[in-house]
């Protein structure tokens, strides 16, 4: 960094626990893509590249599964955190400066499509979340889940089949290969393409690798929030 | 409402826009970050780069020629034996040349007029299983069938289809000592000329994809579950556990009830019941479902970011 006597006040936007949480998926998320894709669309060429490269189909597979424990355990940490967060520390799950859904929500994109269209000069005031930036983790947070469940039951079928149906099996299969390509083409196309490729961003965001944010970056994304918290104390690094 | 308040305060935003994006370029050295980008497309074109498709289902396995290749049956496990082990000599035959005018003279496929009981000389095992096995009982019913003289009821068709050991091993060609990767890649081949159904469902279920594709060996191949010589249907569940228990010892009888070969179709309608139909229509049903969900996200989501986009150019555009 840079030491700027012109640099704009700095807010702290993410904690050092989102910071290596979210540090931690990016890789066990591309990894599991990486792997889990070379297997699901195996005829093609650049699957069998990439089995080639790392050792064969078994090996993939212990990859899978390796990626897979290290991705779902920031679920639980993040979970856990929000127990204490909310138990230990008596903060506040919901409102304004969290990422929990609100009917604010739904009015912001009505609000966002009308000034997509042209129907407004600007677009409304985002509070400390957008609602894309809310569907982006709530996203993560529930398909980890269900990836979990559906891989679980590939991973132990064996189990599974002692109390489900064998067909079940298959279904986990068809229900997991096609989360995955929705996952793979709504994370790696829009949220890095709208996190750091838009225009008013370009090049990149560093915001969730650093954890600040400038105070223009406020005013101009997250305006609602910039509003609550001007003049009085900055952000804290939790919702 | 707040829109009406918050636009001057958007604009004051925009003012210090482009200082802030010298400052974040300045951070970030632009030229590191485009060589990410052009690597990220570059890895893109590679992964949706030309993808194989499937081995040829229909490729002509026993190469049925009556003329052999000599050059090939020197690499092959058969080089050694002289013709006349497996041929005999002219003289077995009352010393008579098939008659060169006649209709048939080497039109009939060479395979279909040898006599195999010669191959249970050395490969006595695998020949008693044949005969114990589907496709020796198919071709006695076929031969039956022939001699009480009816009508062959496919008439584009060899009036006697099912294999003996020529249709699926080339006595002059096949070489020894193959690995199992390539005898199982092989299978598919093989078995796919007269059960393309089923080698193509296979080769969509994880066994085919990464015994087949990706060249695990331990994943099994047709004849690890069907057996070689003895052909095994395994239609019902209970003939099939056994078979599943050889890799998942831990399985139980539910187990052999996940459907390997996908043979239903919700599209079109089965030629004949297969095992499993039902359970292979839900799976299609599920996976309709699924498709629609991941198309809908994606018009939202990529139809949403589509305008951001065009919207925030359309803002810079404006104010050059």
């Amino acid at each position: 960094m840079p030491s700027n006597a012109q640099r704009s006040e700095e807010f702290i936007r993410f904690s050092p626990l989102d910071r290596l949480l979210h540090m931690v998926v990016m890789i066990g998320f591309t990894g599991l893509a990486v792997t889990g894709l070379s297997i699901g669309l195996s005829s093609t060429a650049p699957a069998r590249l990439l089995i080639a490269l790392v050792g064969g189909a078994e090996h993939a597979a212990w990859l899978h599964r390796f990626f897979a424990v290290i991705t779902y355990l920031c679920v639980v940490v993040h979970g856990l955190w929000f127990l204490y967060y909310r138990l230990v520390l008596g903060g506040r799950l919901t409102g304004p400066h969290s990422v929990a859904p609100s009917l604010k929500d739904l009015r912001d994109f009505r609000e966002n499509l009308d000034y997509f269209l042209g129907r407004r000069s600007a677009p409304p005031e985002f509070d400390r979340f957008t609602y894309m930036e809310k569907i982006d983790y709530w996203a993560i947070f529930i398909g980890m889940n269900t990836m979990g469940i559906t891989g679980l039951v590939l991973w132990f079928p064996e189990f599974f089949t002692g109390f489900l149906p064998g067909f079940f099996v298959n279904i986990a299969l068809v229900l997991h290969f096609f989360e995955a390509v929705l996952a793979v083409l709504v994370k790696f196309f829009l949220h890095i393409g709208l996190a750091h490729f838009r225009p008013a961003v370009y090049p990149a965001d560093t915001s969730i690798f650093t954890g600040r944010t400038t105070r223009e970056k406020m005013m101009e994304e997250h305006p609602g929030q910039w509003r609550s918290i001007s003049g009085s104390e900055k952000p804290t690094g939790k919702p | 409402m707040e829109s009406t308040t918050g636009q001057p305060r958007l604009r004051s935003g925009g003012s210090s826009r482009h200082r802030k994006d010298l400052s974040l370029t300045s951070r970030l050295p632009r030229a590191a970050l485009n060589i990410w980008i052009v690597l990220g497309i570059g890895a893109l074109v590679l992964w949706l780069a030309a993808s194989k498709p499937l081995p040829a289902a229909a490729a002509a396995v026993p190469e049925n020629s009556w003329f052999v290749d000599m050059n090939r049956f020197a690499a092959s496990a058969h080089a050694s034996f002289s013709c006349e082990e497996c041929h005999g000599t002219m003289l077995e035959d009352g010393g008579r040349h098939p008659d060169p005018q006649h209709p048939q003279f080497l039109r009939q496929q060479a395979s279909r007029s040898y006599d195999y009981e010669r191959c249970g000389k050395c490969h006595r095992l695998s020949h008693e299983r044949y005969k114990k096995g589907a496709h020796a009982k198919a071709l006695e019913k076929e031969k039956k069938a022939e001699q009480e003289g009816q009508a062959n009821p496919n008439p584009q068709k060899e009036s006697l289809m099912a294999p003996t050991c020529g249709e699926c091993h080339s006595s002059h060609y096949d070489v020894s000592g193959r690995s199992r990767v390539a005898l199982g890649k092989r299978q598919v081949e093989v078995c796919g000329s007269c059960h393309p159904r089923y080698t193509e469902s296979y080769m969509k279920n994880i066994h085919g994809r990464t015994g087949v594709d990706l060249g695990n060996e331990q994943s099994a191949y047709c004849t690890d579950c069907h057996g070689a010589h003895s052909v095994a249907s395994l239609a019902k569940g209970e003939e099939a556990l056994p078979v599943c228990l050889r890799c998942h010892p831990q399985a139980g009888p539910e187990f052999a009830n996940v459907v390997i070969h996908e043979l239903a179709s919700v599209t079109e309608p089965p030629e004949e019941p297969a095992p499993k139909d039902a359970a292979t229509l839900w799976i299609q049903r599920v996976r309709i479902a699924a498709i629609a969900v991941v198309v809908l996200s994606l018009v939202f989501f990529f139809g949403h970011s589509a305008l951001w986009l065009l919207r925030e150019l359309h803002e810079k555009l404006r104010k050059h």
